[in-house]
């Protein structure tokens, strides 16, 4: 115990009058006598000062002095110190990326495994940092932190943590496999085996893949062949055309790099040429196709290229050369052609047609061609005054069939393709990086005046009892 | 109360030191047991006398009729009076135990005991009343054994009635040598009056010297009156008091 006012503990002299007084007014024993007969004849006299006895223990006497020095002692601002841990401030940042979903030897995510590293208290103020579809933030204390925890996963991409490490307010606690200068780490690695694909990509007829290999010397079997890997490979395989291709490895316990699904589509489809009403209905009508001002787009993709369907354009598209035009009276598609593909020929009609030179013609106008294909483009030399037939949306349901067809080969993004920083699961192989970070410790007061006023009066209350029961 | 064998025998061969009254043969026949008779005188028949009394060698030699008188000694009379006021708590177990030892001398040879207004000529009946007994008159006739503190001046009056009397004055070890106290305050246990007194080295000093004046003022006072005094402690050994210190007082021979 310590005091705020220890000046106020020279009061504490006042026991030295409390006890004197206390002599002074004692009461003289009673003493009961057979008569006081003799007793009447003998002089009283103050006693002498050297005959002053000892004073006997008075309960009542022992009280009063607790209650001077309990007055005493609250009036000197007694407080109990002591240190108590002080609150934290923490930034907390969630590497999600999909690394963080290997699986170590003992089960656990390194994700999850990291996180059970965490050691908070309830009153610590948090502040945690991730990435999901967007960067996130949450703020809370200590007490509310695991249940957000289970909110959050790893996603199947790499993040960048740099973004939030800079906007984290230090000290910043990384929860990662990875260590980052200027963090606290709470890592959890270990998975240093795996075997991933890194890359893939199809140009033309040729299927081009590249391994991720992290161990010891493995052999997979990818589309049918053996493969021998002892470290990072590249790949090559010809491929007949498809227009979707899976490629799987063997699973391991970082299974996000052992598949991925090649599908062939363009970036997008673009109409030149006039707009047309009876052409934007047929459009709209297929999936996936939605129409701008003048073009016609799929979902796009960055890096892809485009397929162009011209309608009577007024110069040459290019690889093509039109020629003159004419009054067409007949019509003939090319044979088992799939832009024909369930057409009426006998429906057809236009008011001009010009004749198409280049590329695969498909459909003929008195003999000569007026709809041609070639390297990812159509060109139909004739107006749209066949709209209003059958064959009218059958042929551009056919032709954005055919231009998914004929589109590059793009590696979709959904069970997908990791960059080779996430197939390497080498590098840490401690269990965690870090452990429980200590509290500072603040002193902490806590008064106990009023504890000692409430002492004072219970000790004034047996005082009086004592002294009453004395007489 | 009980006595062993040997005490109640050495108690029996006891007598009590009285001055024994001497009745006249020829007198009115009186209740009177045992004692021996003495001549004293001739006097001259009157009707009414006992024939035995008659003289006859006195007749044979003047042809008139003559009655001896003769005198006997009384059976001793013993009244117990035990002071019953609250200043006698802790001096009246000896003060009864003395006055039993008595009382079985005066039955021993005869006597009678009075003692809480009541006559016993039975030694058993005696000491079943004096375990509680207290208090008694003084009477005119017969001996009186008074027990007391004699704080109490006003007792000197009533027993200036009895002719024959013995004052056993019992005090307490307290009262005879009372402790250094310091500071006290003094209550009467009768009057319950208080005063307050130092008593230290100098007030026991001069408390001594009041009581050997207060006692030597009683005895004097008995000694005037023709009363035995003795001055016992509470704590003593009451068959030494009986024995010893009464019997130098002249109350037992």
């Amino acid at each position: 115990m310590s005091f705020g006012a220890p000046a106020a503990l020279w009061a504490l002299a006042a026991l030295g009058v409390l006890l004197l007084f206390s002599l002074w007014r004692s009461r003289p024993d009673r003493v009961v006598v057979s008569s006081l007969l003799l007793w009447k004849q003998i002089a009283e006299r103050m006693p002498p000062m050297k005959s002053a006895r000892r004073p006997r223990f008075s309960l009542s006497l022992l009280l009063q002095a607790l209650v001077v020095a309990a007055i005493v002692g609250a009036m000197a601002d007694p407080y109990l110190e002591r240190t108590a841990p002080v609150p934290r401030t923490i930034s907390i940042v969630l590497d999600t990326s999909a690394r963080m979903s290997a699986v170590r030897a003992d089960g656990k995510t390194r994700f999850d495994a990291a996180v059970e590293m965490l050691t908070v208290e309830p009153d610590d103020r948090i502040t945690l940092y991730w990435i999901d579809d967007a960067p996130r933030r949450w703020q809370g204390t200590g007490a509310d932190l695991r249940s957000k925890l289970r909110e959050i996963r790893p996603v199947p991409r790499g993040v960048d943590l740099d973004a939030l490490l800079a906007v984290a307010e230090k000290p910043v606690w990384l929860v990662s496999d990875r260590p980052r200068e200027g963090t606290v780490g709470f890592l959890a690695g270990e998975l240093a085996e795996n075997t991933g694909i890194v890359h893939a990509s199809i140009e033309g007829d040729e299927l081009f893949l590249r391994f991720a290999h992290y161990g010891p010397p493995r052999e997979v079997t990818v589309l049918g062949e053996r493969i021998r890997l002892e470290g990072p490979r590249s790949w090559w395989k010809k491929i007949d055309a498809r227009d979707r291709l899976v490629v799987e490895l063997p699973k391991d316990r970082f299974a996000l790099d052992d598949r991925v699904v090649l599908v062939r589509e363009p970036s997008g489809v673009v109409l030149r040429g006039i707009e047309h009403p009876a052409l934007a209905r047929v459009l709209q009508s297929i999936t996936r196709v939605g129409q701008g001002r003048t073009a016609v787009l799929y979902q796009t993709l960055e890096g892809a290229g485009e397929f162009t369907i011209y309608v009577d354009p007024p110069g040459s598209p290019p690889g093509f050369r039109l020629g003159e035009r004419f009054a067409p009276e007949t019509w003939t598609a090319a044979k088992d052609h799939p832009l024909t593909r369930h057409m009426k020929m006998d429906e057809m009609a236009a008011a001009f047609a010009t004749e198409v030179q280049g590329g695969t013609p498909f459909l003929f106008a008195d003999g000569k061609p007026v709809a041609a294909e070639r390297d990812g483009a159509i060109v139909l030399g004739f107006d749209l005054k066949w709209s209003s037939t059958v064959s009218f949306p059958i042929f551009w349901t056919n032709a954005i069939g055919r231009a998914r067809t004929l589109g590059t080969w793009v590696a979709p993004r959904a069970e997908n393709l990791l960059d080779a920083a996430q197939s390497d699961t080498g590098g840490i192989e401690r269990r965690g990086d870090a452990g429980p970070v200590e509290r500072e410790r603040a002193p902490a007061r806590t008064p106990i005046g009023a504890v000692l006023c409430g002492a004072a009066l219970a000790f004034a209350v047996l005082a009086w009892a004592a002294d009453r029961r004395s007489r | 109360m009980t006595f062993d064998e040997d005490v109640l025998r050495r108690l029996e061969s006891l007598r009590l030191a009285v001055r024994r009254a001497r009745g006249r043969e020829g007198d009115r026949p009186t209740p009177r047991r045992g004692g021996a008779a003495e001549f004293v005188a001739h006097r001259t028949y009157t009707v009414g006398d006992e024939i035995r009394s008659i003289d006859w060698h006195v007749y044979a030699r003047l042809g008139q009729l003559f009655v001896r008188e003769r005198s006997r000694e009384e059976e001793p009379t013993l009244h117990l009076v035990i002071d019953a006021s609250a200043s006698m708590q802790g001096k009246l177990e000896i003060a009864r135990r003395i006055a039993a030892g008595l009382a079985i001398a005066v039955l021993a040879e005869g006597g009678r005991v009075v003692a809480g207004g009541r006559t016993f000529e039975q030694l058993p009946s005696l000491l079943e009343t004096l375990e509680g007994a207290s208090g008694g008159e003084f009477p005119e006739r017969g001996f009186v054994a008074y027990f007391s503190d004699l704080w109490d001046e006003r007792a000197r009056e009533p027993l200036v009635a009895a002719r024959e009397a013995a004052v056993i004055h019992v005090l307490t070890p307290e009262e005879l040598r009372p402790p250094a106290m310091g500071r006290a305050r003094l209550r009467d246990v009768e009057t319950g009056d208080e005063i307050e007194r130092f008593v230290g080295e100098e007030e026991l000093a001069k408390y001594a010297e009041l009581l050997a004046a207060h006692c030597e003022s009683w005895k004097r006072w008995c000694r005037e009156h023709g009363m035995s005094y003795v001055r016992c402690a509470s704590d003593a050994p009451w068959f030494e008091v009986v024995t010893v210190t009464l019997r130098e007082a002249g109350v037992i021979e």
